[in-house]
């Protein structure tokens, strides 16, 4: 077996190759037979075909040449004679040519014997219509007819015969050539039949080797591969090749390994998955619960709200009333203030007339001043008038004494006077201040009045904003329910994943080890699940309990008591906002 | 009457005892041997006033004591008689007597009658024994004492009389006073006058004398009237005149004795006796009689108690009438005032009213102070004769123009400016008139002119002196005050200048001095009585062509045209006629001089600023002088900027003296009384401007 | 002037004299009643430049301009308001330069009294404010000390000015 090692690509690459070099040995063979044959009838073609055609031609430029000079020496025409000259170039150069062709093709020691006969007469024809010509040229026709018939002619014929020697012989050539052909054709035949058979026979050999050896590991494969399929694992695969049928097997064996390691992780993650599926059921009930205590408890605030925005009515009702009382008590102070305002106009009045007086009196004082110091200018015009003025003088002291009573009653008046204008001035300033707190009274009231209606007017705003409270609410409360809704979901779904984590189980359990035991989940973790759920139930159990005694309202009771389905919890909805 | 003419017994007395001091202080001065003929004249005139009141009022002994002593007088003057001690003594005497039986009269005693008779005899012995040629003396007392009883005696008739009267003035009649158109008005009133001139006596118009008269009338008077009240006509013109007075066909020849004792003193050639009181404007001794009221202030007794169209009224009570009439401008104003605060249809009335009051006030106001206006010929007048005498003296040819000497002052600037225009007028014949044969080598006229003119303008009356003689010569002038070290030997003066120089005390350019002018004390005496009188003098000169001197004066010294301008509470008055421009300064024009406080560029010169409330005292209402108003002010030909707050109003006042109850005060001419009755004080310029320079320098 | 004081004094012996009266502060002063020209009330002044201070400047009485002079200033007492009730006296003096018109400012008038000759005593020598040469003498009248005063020395050298400004 060891022989085998080679890889199995190693194997069809030398058995490939054997086969080439058979291939090659007959190819080579039959080429070489080939090209000898094209050789021969190359030969043939250029040294004995083509030689042929160019003695004919010779001939005939040669005749060409002698009847062109026999027609001018008949005609004995002059002028054609430099034409027949000119004739007679031209073929002459052509035929030196069609010689020297001849002279390069093969020719055996006869042929060229002949042929140099050939080439010789030729020269002659042509010399001798030349010396024709040229004494035709001279005008010896005679002379010229004579060359040409006595000689000329003649010398042609020499050639013509030269050639037909010519022709013979070249036949008689290509004839042994071709038997010699024949022979060796026969013999490359031979060899190449055999070369065939053996390459054969070698090629077949090889390939039942190969062949033999590449179907056993394969089969050992597909026998692994089959056991997988049917959930077997853990098979004990055994390596003998290092080729790549060995490291296919070796590939088997690993895939097996890992699966038995991947079945054993699907295994457990699907346990902890299932008890976290059921830890999510429990708290989205825990939820359901709680939604619906805080129902109740918005429930309860709403009528809270009720009796506040009556409350609140009842206090913008009294501030208006209270404002209602503060214009009157408004209304009556300024009733006050016109009086008091009368009052002062009149003791304004008073006082202006006192002052009238009080001036009148000064100018009655000043007119018994005047009146003094008149009297006493009519006292001295009457001292002055001596002892007729005497009389004047007592009268005029009877009347400085009048002046001064006068003067003095003017003054015990203006005393009077000024002390009842004093006291008017103090009746006045009295008015005037009882007119100040009467107005500052008006100012006061005006301010209740004010705070009165700010007041009413912040009632107003405060019911206007319970309002708002109680919409927002209601809002609350519609959020609520549904929230409750999106809740049962939650724990339908996680219901349901708990089922689906059930059936992966289940699945995962179609594999078993080769050896017959089950695969059990990898890891501790699969453990410790479970036991977080059975801790966390009793502490969520009297939970129900307390939202069963705070609902009082019995409507969320269906909502609470059973987890509703979508469409139920929005026909509730409908209920709910009419609250 | 009597009780009428008893009202103008005090004024009568009161202007005699001053006449009788001004003769007694004549008669000392008077020189014996050579008297002044023009204390004669004052002396004389004195007598003849008193003798004249004294008839009029009816007091017999002192009109005859006086006729004697006027007798004698009128002999002194003539220089028939010498005057000697014994004369002047008698005379002496003479006054005291007469003021002694004035005084008497006054006090309603009796007179002495020995002394006076005494007395009486004495005065006609000296006349009979020192001037014997003379007609006897006695008759003349006689005739003036009693000159009614014998009239009456004469015509007794009691129907209505025919009197024929021939009035021929003696040539002198006008010197001694008398006023031919006078007598025949009073004829006229007495009863139907025809009247009938002789000028067969009129010279031709070169030989015509203006003081001369050369009429006669024959007169024939259809009246009621007894001869005595016929005779009374003429009283004042006996001794000038050849006067008959014949009833029906009988003539009578009571004037006899009258004009035989005249006869000698018409022959009397007039004298070189200058009587400013009695001589009457020449040119027209026909068509212009003094206005009646201007003659009865002027020459009280010469009018008389028979003058029905005028009276005497002192000045006094002209003042008071002028006081009173001022109050009562001030009242109206007042009520102008008030009125103008009235409204309605009745205050439309009492304005109008009131505005007629206005009209009347100022009228009367106006009346009043014509009242003291007196043309200014009575000054003018004098001059004729003066020219004569002094032409004659020096033996040039003289000729006196006189024009505008009906052209009215106040009686108190006339009495003032006499003396000053009698000094320019010898002044101008004296030196300014050359020799006929200077004048003729200079081909000028033989006969020289002075010319006196008078005319109002602005407020003010102008009289000019003028001649057209030799005019002043600067040079000499010049060198005559480089002599008297006047003036610095190399200094220049302007020709306003040089003339100035003839106005300094003690300044004569006259080679020799002669008794009529020269001794230099002339021209500095004119100017300062100018000045008194709040006047001016200017001189304008010619070389060779004549001189003019330019006499500025107020028109009275009662009233000034005035500025009204306001230094805080105070209002003062300017005189408008030594206001030059008034002006508001702006800042910045006006420089500070050290030494010399602040000045001013005005027109061609600085102008130092005296600010009035500085010099005043009063409390300005501004202090910055482009806040108030500068008026530039002339006096003593310096300029000053007075500062002041503002101007009020221009207006004529009337000067009240502060002196009468009070006292000068430097910078104040007088005081004011303004429409409300304030009391405004009148500023004297060039008083104030003295006190303002003091103010500087000190 | 010695003839007007005898003249009074003739007056005074011939029987009674008549006296105006007024006050000044606390006294009352005398003046013969035939030098007063006339009582009036106050009126503004006119000042006049360069008085004395007690002249407090002139007046308009009746067209003629009458200085007016404060007593109490002249007799250096308190200065006392002006009201209308402010008395001027007209009263006439005869001075070294004649006889002259001129106000004075007094408290107030009292009366016109008869003082006869034997009431008037000679004038102590005053520790008051008023030297004893303007008093003439003393009255008693019905108990009242009255000072009679001598106008004409109290006043003539003030409103002449003869003593005081030489310019005059």
């Amino acid at each position: 077996m060891n022989t085998w090692n080679i890889s199995v690509k190693a194997k069809l690459f030398a058995t490939l190759a054997l086969t080439g070099v058979v291939m090659i040995l007959v190819g080579g063979i039959g080429l070489s037979g080939t090209r000898s044959s094209n050789a021969d009838l190359d030969a043939i073609f250029s040294n004995r075909f083509m030689p042929t055609g160019w003695v004919g031609t010779i001939e005939t430029h040669e005749r060409a040449v002698l009847e062109k000079a026999e027609e001018v020496v008949i005609r004995q025409d002059g002028a054609a004679v430099k034409a027949a000259l000119d004739l007679l170039q031209e073929r002459q150069g052509e035929v030196k040519e069609l010689l020297a062709k001849l002279d390069a093709t093969e020719l055996t020691d006869k042929e060229r014997q002949i042929v140099e006969q050939f080439r010789a007469n030729g020269a002659d024809v042509l010399g001798l219509v030349q010396e024709a010509m040229l004494a035709a040229q001279s005008g010896n026709f005679s002379a010229a007819e004579s060359t040409l018939i006595e000689k000329a002619r003649p010398a042609y014929e020499k050639l013509n015969t030269a050639g037909d020697n010519l022709l013979k012989t070249q036949i008689e050539v290509a004839q042994v050539m071709r038997t010699e052909a024949d022979a060796s054709f026969k013999k490359s035949s031979a060899f190449i039949i055999g070369a065939i058979v053996v390459g054969i026979g070698l090629s077949g050999l090889l390939g039942w080797l190969i062949i033999r050896s590449i179907v056993s590991t394969l089969n050992t494969a597909v026998s692994i591969a089959d056991r997988i399929s049917s959930g077997e694992l853990g098979n004990d695969v055994r390596v003998e090749t290092s080729d790549e049928l060995g490291r296919l097997l070796e590939g088997l064996k690993r895939m097996d390994g890992k699966l038995v390691e991947i079945v054993g992780g699907v295994r457990g993650s699907a346990d902890a998955v299932g008890a976290a599926a059921r830890q999510l059921s429990h708290g989205n009930d825990d939820l359901s619960q709680r939604t619906q205590e805080q129902a109740a408890a918005l429930e309860e605030t709403a009528s809270s709200m009720e009796q506040m925005t009556a409350t609140v009515k009842q206090n913008a009702d009294n501030a208006r009333q209270a404002n209602q009382l503060a214009v009157g008590a408004r209304e009556q102070a300024e009733k006050g203030g016109a009086v008091v305002q009368r009052a002062i106009a009149a003791v304004g009045e008073i006082n202006n007339s006192s002052r009238k007086i009080a001036d009148i009196i000064g100018v009655i004082d000043e007119i018994a001043f005047q009146t003094n110091l008149l009297a006493l200018n009519a006292a001295v015009e009457a001292a002055r008038a001596g002892e007729q003025g005497r009389g004047f003088a007592v009268v005029a002291t009877e009347v400085r004494n009048l002046a001064q009573r006068s003067a003095s009653a003017a003054k015990e008046i203006k005393g009077l006077i000024n002390d009842s204008v004093d006291k008017v001035k103090v009746g006045s300033e009295l008015v005037d201040e009882s007119g100040k707190t009467l107005s500052e009274i008006m100012e006061s009231v005006k301010k209740v009045t004010d705070i009165v209606a700010e007041i009413a007017a912040a009632s107003e705003e405060q019911s206007a904003g319970i309002e708002q409270v109680n919409n927002a609410v209601s809002q609350m409360d519609n959020v609520t329910q549904q929230n409750a809704a999106l809740v049962e979901e939650a724990s339908a779904a996680s219901k349901s994943m708990e089922q689906q984590s059930g059936t992966l189980v289940n699945q995962i359990g179609y594999f078993r080890r080769a050896d017959g035991s089950g695969i059990t989940g990898s890891g501790s973790h699969s453990h410790a699940a479970p036991e977080v759920v059975r801790q966390a139930q009793p502490v969520t159990r009297p939970r129900p309990q307390a939202v069963r005694k705070a609902g009082l309202a019995s409507k969320p009771k269906a909502v609470a008591s059973s987890p509703a389905p979508l469409a139920r919890a929005s026909g509730d909805d409908s209920q709910w906002s009419d609250f | 009457m009597a009780i009428d003419l008893a009202q103008f017994h005090d004024a009568f007395f009161e202007e005699s005892f001053e006449a009788l001091d001004s003769m007694e202080a004549a008669l000392l001065k008077l020189n014996l041997g050579a008297p002044e003929p023009e204390l004669i004249g004052t002396i004389f005139r004195v007598a003849h006033s008193i003798k004249g009141g004294s008839a009029t009022f009816g007091f017999s002994e002192v009109a005859s004591f006086t006729h004697t002593c006027e007798t004698l007088l009128d002999e002194l003057r003539g220089n028939r008689m010498q005057v000697t001690r014994h004369v002047t003594d008698l005379l002496l005497k003479s006054v005291d007597v007469m003021r002694e039986m004035l005084r008497s009269v006054q006090r309603k005693e009796p007179i002495d009658a020995q002394r006076v008779a005494d007395l009486q005899f004495d005065l006609e012995l000296a006349i009979a024994q020192k001037n014997q040629p003379a007609a006897a003396p006695a008759p003349a007392p006689v005739v003036a004492a009693a000159p009614a009883p014998a009239a009456v005696e004469a015509a007794k008739p009691r129907v209505a009389h025919r009197w024929r009267i021939s009035f021929r003035p003696y040539p002198q009649l006008f010197v001694h006073g008398n006023d031919p158109l006078r007598m025949i008005r009073e004829l006229s009133e007495i009863g139907e006058l025809s009247v009938k001139l002789d000028g067969n006596a009129l010279p031709s118009l070169e030989a015509l004398e203006p003081e001369s008269c050369y009429l006669a009338w024959d007169l024939t008077l259809d009246t009621d009237a007894a001869r005595e009240v016929v005779n009374g006509v003429f009283d004042w013109a006996e001794g000038d005149c050849d006067l008959q007075i014949t009833e029906e066909e009988v003539p009578v020849q009571a004037a006899a004795p009258v004009a035989a004792t005249a006869a000698p003193a018409s022959e009397a050639k007039p004298s070189n006796v200058v009587n400013i009181a009695d001589a009457k404007p020449a040119e027209a001794p026909k068509e212009a009689p003094h206005p009646a009221a201007a003659a009865a202030v002027h020459e009280g007794p010469k009018a008389g108690a028979t003058d029905g169209g005028s009276i005497r009224v002192s000045t006094e009570k002209i003042d008071e009438l002028m006081n009173t009439v001022g109050e009562l401008v001030i009242t109206q104003s007042m009520l102008t005032q008030l009125g103008s605060k009235f409204t309605g249809h009745a205050a439309e009335q009492l304005r109008s009213g009131l505005a007629t009051l206005e009209r009347n006030v100022r009228e009367l106001q106006e009346s009043v102070m014509r009242v003291r206006m007196l043309p200014i010929s009575f000054v003018f007048s004098r001059f004729p004769r003066m020219v004569r005498d002094l032409s004659g003296r020096l033996g040039k040819h003289v000729e006196l123009k006189m024009t505008g000497d009906q052209t009215e002052l106040d009686k108190t600037v006339m009495e003032k400016i006499g003396d000053p225009l009698v000094h320019l007028v010898r002044n101008s014949v004296d030196h300014g008139i050359e020799m006929p044969d200077v004048r003729s080598a200079a081909g000028k006229p033989q006969t020289g002119t002075v010319f006196l003119n008078a005319y109002h303008k602005g407020g003010a009356i102008t009289v000019e002196v003028g001649d057209d003689g030799g005019g002043l010569n600067k040079d000499r002038i010049l060198k005559k005050a480089r002599e008297r070290n006047l003036i610095g030997p190399n200094e220049t003066l302007s020709d306003d200048q040089i003339y100035e120089l003839i106005f300094m005390a003690g300044f004569s350019t006259a080679e020799q001095t002669t008794d009529i002018s020269g001794r230099g004390v002339g021209m500095d005496v004119v100017r300062r009585n100018i000045k008194e009188l709040g006047g001016t003098i200017e001189v304008r000169s010619e070389y060779g062509k004549g001189s003019r001197f330019i006499i500025t004066l107020p028109l009275t010294l009662a009233i000034v045209d005035g500025q009204s301008v306001a230094v805080g509470t105070e209002t003062y008055i300017v005189p408008l006629i030594t206001i030059i421009e008034s002006l508001q300064l702006k800042q910045g024009m006006v420089n500070r001089v050290a030494g010399s406080g602040e000045v001013f560029w005005f027109r061609d010169g600085y102008v130092p600023v005296v600010r009035l409330h500085e010099v005043f005292g009063v409390e300005p209402r501004t202090t910055q002088l482009h806040e108030g108003l500068i008026m530039v002010v002339e006096g003593e030909g310096r300029k000053v900027g007075l500062f002041v707050d503002d101007l009020l109003g221009q207006q004529q006042v009337v000067i009240k003296s502060l002196e009468t109850n009070f006292r000068r005060v430097d910078g104040v001419s007088g005081a004011t009384i303004l429409g409300d009755g304030a009391v405004a004080l009148i500023l004297d310029v060039p008083g104030l401007i003295r006190v303002a320079t003091q103010r500087l320098a000190a | 002037m010695t003839n007007q004081v005898a003249a009074q004094i003739d007056a005074a012996a011939a029987g009674s004299n008549q006296m105006l009266t007024f006050t000044l502060g606390e006294e009352t002063y005398g003046v013969d009643i035939l030098r007063v020209q006339e009582i009036r009330g106050w009126q503004p002044v006119t000042r006049i430049p360069q008085a004395p201070s007690h002249v407090l400047g002139v007046l308009n009485l009746r067209g003629s301009i009458v200085p007016i002079v404060d007593l109490r200033m002249r007799f250096n007492l308190q200065h006392a308001e002006y009201t209308p009730l402010t008395v001027i006296i007209v009263l006439t003096v005869q001075s070294a330069t004649g006889r002259r018109d001129f106000g004075v400012v007094v408290d107030g008038v009292s009366d016109v009294i008869d003082v006869a000759a034997s009431d008037v005593k000679p004038a102590p020598e005053f520790g008051a404010h008023v030297s004893t040469e303007f008093i003439e003498g003393l009255a008693s009248v019905s108990g009242r000390m009255v000072m009679l005063l001598d106008i004409d020395q109290l006043i003539g050298a003030d409103v002449t000015g003869v003593a005081l400004s030489p310019a005059a």
